[in-house]
């Protein structure tokens, strides 16, 4: 086969592992996920409620907002990835995919508080950062949960996962870098940061794009059913 | 070449003594020349190098032959309480062969410690400090004079007195900013008008003794018929006599131009944007929050289209609504004091910064409000936190009055219409059109715009305000008096 031939045959393959709108959206309609998606768009309008100032006075709004979108999102992410880690491949993408749409939905509660609060991050970092975060921590979910099941201590999994998240917040302030928590990472700029997410989302995506064949087609299988 | 080779090691070695001996003399005039002595270089803060805090000083670089420098200034205007606050004055002198003065006016703030270095590139040409101690607010009492000790009994006894020559004093109003008297008896070397006439403009009384001799008739006229006022100070002639100074320092009031900034910047003239209320806000985010929950429970795949879509849209509008126009607001206030021919205009400039940052103001000036600041080749600059203000007052300047008294009637000097015209005392006036004389009439009084009514409460009576396009006009009464106009 040549190198455009492989190419191509990889691009098939990469269009294949994407999941489809009609599997998203019955994810999406799930109970579980759909009452996930209510709280934590709820947990915002909370703290709109809370923090967003009277007229006239400074505006503060985005700084909470901001904290509290990525550390739910991360959350989301660091659970469901522990939660569905020993299930199909299939069905692991088709839930990391409707992650992506609870970024995308509460998007717009970041950029109206970004707006009127004017903080000194740009906006491109504080939009995009939770693009990368959540593949990032969906994958560190599932290292968790598989990690969780071999120990044995998969009825854990409920204070691991925060626990996972508290860990990476205490290793930050320990460290004195953003190198993992979210709590933080979207008031400031860092590198390290945007690194170590950066390849965290991209293992993510190649475990859940790329792997053995057979495990596809036994998750299609087991998805369809 | 026998000679050398003849005396064998001991040869050898006078040679290379020698050598080194023509290199090292060789090498002197160009040592020199790079590093200059440390008289090349003299810095002189303060009138005739009498500081006084809180006020602006005149500053004078002077260097011999010495290139491209820096001078920096970094003053603590701190406390026990409040910690180091420092102030840091940055002015490039472009220096070059021969000698190269440098002047400028600085606002010396009070101060625990104030320290200078001129620099050329990593070398320190010169460098000095003064301490606390050196921190006074007094004003000055200027005396031109041969005999200044025979004027000591016309102040008071705790009046800064200090005996300066004619070459020192500049001819910068905002130079004599600290300065409350200058006494010139013609005793000593004649001053430049331009700087009696500064001095004045400035706020300062200027007091010419006696007879003047005839080499310095030119500033009797600056008096005029006696005294006559200029700019925000007078000019006045007394006697030759320690107790007629004293009369006419007694009789002085001199315009407090500090309250003056002060009513300037009392209201901040710039707010935070008013943004969208909360009622409004939350409103929205739930429609939107339940649009989207609608949208992905019933709307199968068309619904997480629809979801994405809406979101971007909620996301554009809400930038487009939420969004103030500039991340820095500004606005600025100015007040020209006139007397006379001359006037001097007071100027503050006020920066509302949304994001935390530096703000700049492309002039000279020091906060209202004590904290650390930058003045940069003349350009201000403060670092705020977010959603700040600070209020700048900026160097005054001399302009040309555009409101003046002639008589008994009020001239429109300006090209531009004046409005909310009040003499204090007599009440409200005409408009004034441009070039307009209004004879004096006694109207209404009170009714006056919140800043105005705030100047006139540090004016003395029989001032007269206006509104004008580019500010606040004053025309401070003549020595005279004001009086109604006779019909």
């Amino acid at each position: 086969m040549t190198g455009a031939g492989r190419r191509l045959a990889a691009l098939r393959g990469l269009g294949a592992a994407v999941p489809t709108p009609t599997a998203v959206a019955e994810r999406l309609r799930t109970p579980d996920l759909l009452q996930v998606l209510a709280l934590f768009l709820a947990a915002l309008l909370f703290v709109l409620a809370v923090r967003w100032p009277g007229q006239g006075e400074a505006n503060e709004a985005w700084f909470a907002l901001a904290q509290t979108r990525m550390t739910l999102l991360a959350l989301a992410a660091l659970g469901y990835g522990a939660a569905e880690g020993r299930l199909p491949r299939h069905q692991r993408r088709v839930t990391a995919a409707a992650l992506m749409v609870f970024v995308a939905v509460s998007l717009p509660f970041d950029v109206a508080a970004y707006a009127a609060s004017f903080p000194a991050v740009p906006l491109l970092w504080a939009a995009c950062l939770p693009f990368l975060e959540v593949p990032a921590y969906f994958g560190m979910g599932i290292l968790l949960g598989r990690l969780a099941h071999r120990l044995r201590v998969t009825a854990l999994l409920p204070l691991l996962v925060p626990a996972l998240l508290v860990a990476g917040i205490a290793l930050d302030v320990r460290l004195g870098v953003d190198v993992i928590d979210p709590l933080t990472a979207p008031l400031r700029v860092s590198w390290v940061h945007l690194a170590v997410i950066t390849t965290l989302a991209a293992a993510t995506v190649l475990a859940l794009t790329r792997g053995h064949p057979d495990e596809d087609g036994a998750s299609t299988a087991e998805g369809a059913s | 070449m026998e000679m050398f080779a003849g005396s064998g090691p001991r040869g050898r070695a006078l040679l290379a003594a020698l050598a080194a001996a023509l290199a090292l003399v060789m090498s002197l005039p160009t040592r020199a020349g790079a590093q200059p002595g440390p008289t090349s270089a003299v810095v002189e803060l303060g009138l005739g190098g009498h500081l006084v805090a809180g006020a602006w000083n005149p500053l004078r670089v002077t260097v011999r032959d010495v290139g491209p420098s820096v001078l920096r200034l970094r003053i603590d205007e701190g406390s026990l309480l409040t910690g180091p606050r420092i102030v840091e004055v940055r002015a490039g002198l472009p220096g070059g062969s021969g000698v190269t003065v440098f002047d400028d006016d600085v606002y010396v703030p009070t101060f625990r410690s104030l320290s200078w270095t001129l620099t050329q590139g990593d070398t320190v040409i010169a460098s000095g400090s003064l301490g606390a101690g050196d921190s006074d607010p007094r004003p000055l009492e200027v005396l031109l004079s041969s005999r200044p000790g025979s004027w000591r009994a016309a102040f008071a006894p705790d009046a800064r007195l200090v005996d300066v020559a004619a070459s020192d004093l500049p001819a910068r109003a905002a130079a004599y900013d600290g300065v409350a008297t200058v006494l010139i008896d013609g005793s000593a070397a004649a001053p430049r008008p331009e700087a009696v006439a500064a001095a004045a403009a400035g706020g300062a009384q200027v007091l010419l003794v006696g007879a003047l001799p005839g080499s310095q008739t030119g500033l009797v006229s600056l008096a005029g018929s006696g005294r006559s006022r200029l700019g925000a100070g007078e000019v006045a002639r007394v006697a030759d006599d320690p107790s007629a100074v004293r009369g006419a320092r007694a009789a002085w009031r001199p315009q407090d131009r500090s309250a003056l900034v002060q009513a300037l910047a009392l209201e901040p003239g710039v707010r935070p944007p008013r943004g969208v209320g909360q009622p409004v806000v939350l409103s929205l985010a739930a429609a939107f929050v339940l649009a989207v929950l609608l949208a992905l429970r019933f709307g199968g795949a068309p619904g997480i289209a629809a979801a994405l879509v809406l979101a971007a849209v909620v996301s554009l509008a809400g930038w487009r609504a939420l969004r103030p126009a500039e991340p820095v607001l500004t606005a600025s206030r100015s007040v020209v004091v006139g007397g006379g021919a001359l006037g001097l205009r007071f100027d503050v400039e006020e920066r509302l910064t949304l994001p935390a940052g530096t703000v700049a103001v492309p002039e000279a000036g020091y906060p209202l409000t004590p904290m650390p600041y930058r003045v940069s080749d003349g350009a201000t600059e403060v670092d705020l936190p977010r959603w700040h203000a600070v209020s700048i007052v900026l160097r005054p300047v001399l302009r040309s009055p555009e409101l003046s008294f002639e008589g008994s009637a009020l001239r429109n000097l300006g090209s531009a219409p004046l409005r909310d015209v009040v003499v204090l005392g007599l009440g409200r006036q005409p408009d004034l059109a441009p070039g307009a004389i209004q004879p004096l009439t006694r109207g209404e009084e009170g009714g006056l715009p919140p800043l105005m009514a705030r100047l006139a409460a540090v004016l003395p009576p029989g001032s007269a305000l206006a509104r004008a396009p580019s500010g606040v006009l004053v025309a401070l009464p003549p020595p005279s008096g004001v009086a109604e106009a006779t019909p």
